[in-house]
């Protein structure tokens, strides 16, 4: 009798075989969690390629300086190689006029 | 002809690889499982959802950790098991601190004809969940050892012990 009684307990306190909306509310779950997933792997990633740009940047950044102030020697340099080779130019082309 | 239903371990080595229908289907053959353990457990069914959902959360997440030396439903339950403590000794030390700041008057003495769900709310924790595996879950005293964490004897005698608590709550005898 008692056993009986324990039995239907348990039938009682028995979740069902098959709930949709347990399966659906899990569902969502997961795919939030999942979305925090690829929120944290989108932003690892860009840290991966920010981070070793932010460490090398001091070298990055004399090596720009430096090779904009090697241009600015050479600037007049190039100039006066650019305005020659146009006065040679314009000199041989005359003289084939004339 | 049709296909075998795929095992447990197919299903867990195909969810590994990604497949979320093979976890789908996991979590329709272990549910009931685990959440009626929990059920019993908490005796509360809404509290028991909430954490059977954590248990397969965790479950998706961990799957990797699975080895298979226990059945997928001893794994899931034993998580289950982990997490249902976690809860309940947080609690207890909520209740611990309303208690230390607002005194509740003292709890009325029990009936005496408590019934089962009161019975089994009042037994001690690993217990309470060996009886609802045991008893009410069809699992094996080895496959409760596994979930609970505890040595075979142990929960051979909460297994008897409960069971005699919960007869004597409904008046009649263990023999």
């Amino acid at each position: 009798m008692s056993d009986d009684r324990l039995a239907e307990f348990w039938r009682a306190t028995e979740a069902p075989g098959a709930d949709l909306a347990f399966a659906l509310a899990l569902e969502e779950r997961i795919a939030r969690r999942r979305l925090q997933f690829d929120l944290a792997a989108a932003v690892a990633a860009a840290l991966a390629l920010i981070a070793p740009l932010a460490i090398l940047w001091p070298t990055l950044s004399a090596r720009a300086d430096a090779l904009v102030t090697s241009l600015d020697a050479a600037g007049p340099a190039l100039a006066a190689v650019a305005v020659m080779g146009g006065a040679l130019l314009w000199l041989s082309q005359r003289e084939a006029e004339v | 002809m049709t296909t075998p239903a795929p095992t447990d371990a197919e299903l867990v080595a195909a969810a590994r690889s990604g497949s979320h229908a093979a976890f789908r289907e996991i979590v329709a053959r272990h549910q009931q499982a685990v959440r009626s353990f929990l059920r019993r457990v908490t005796g509360d069914p809404d509290a028991a959802d909430d954490l059977a959902q954590e248990t397969f959360l965790v479950a998706w997440t961990g799957l990797w950790r699975y080895r298979g030396q226990a059945s997928l439903r001893s794994w899931l339950c034993a998580i289950a098991w982990k997490k249902q403590l976690s809860v309940a000794r947080s609690r207890q030390r909520e209740s611990r601190r309303a208690e230390a700041a607002e005194p509740t008057p003292a709890a009325p003495l029990p009936d005496h004809r408590l019934d089962l769900a009161a019975a089994l709310a009042s037994l001690p924790d690993a217990q309470r969940a060996a009886v609802a595996l045991c008893l009410g879950g069809e699992f094996t005293h080895s496959e409760a050892a596994q979930v609970l964490g505890l040595p075979l004897g142990t929960i051979k005698s909460h297994v008897e012990r409960g069971r005699a608590k919960l007869l004597a709550a409904l008046g009649g005898h263990d023999e």
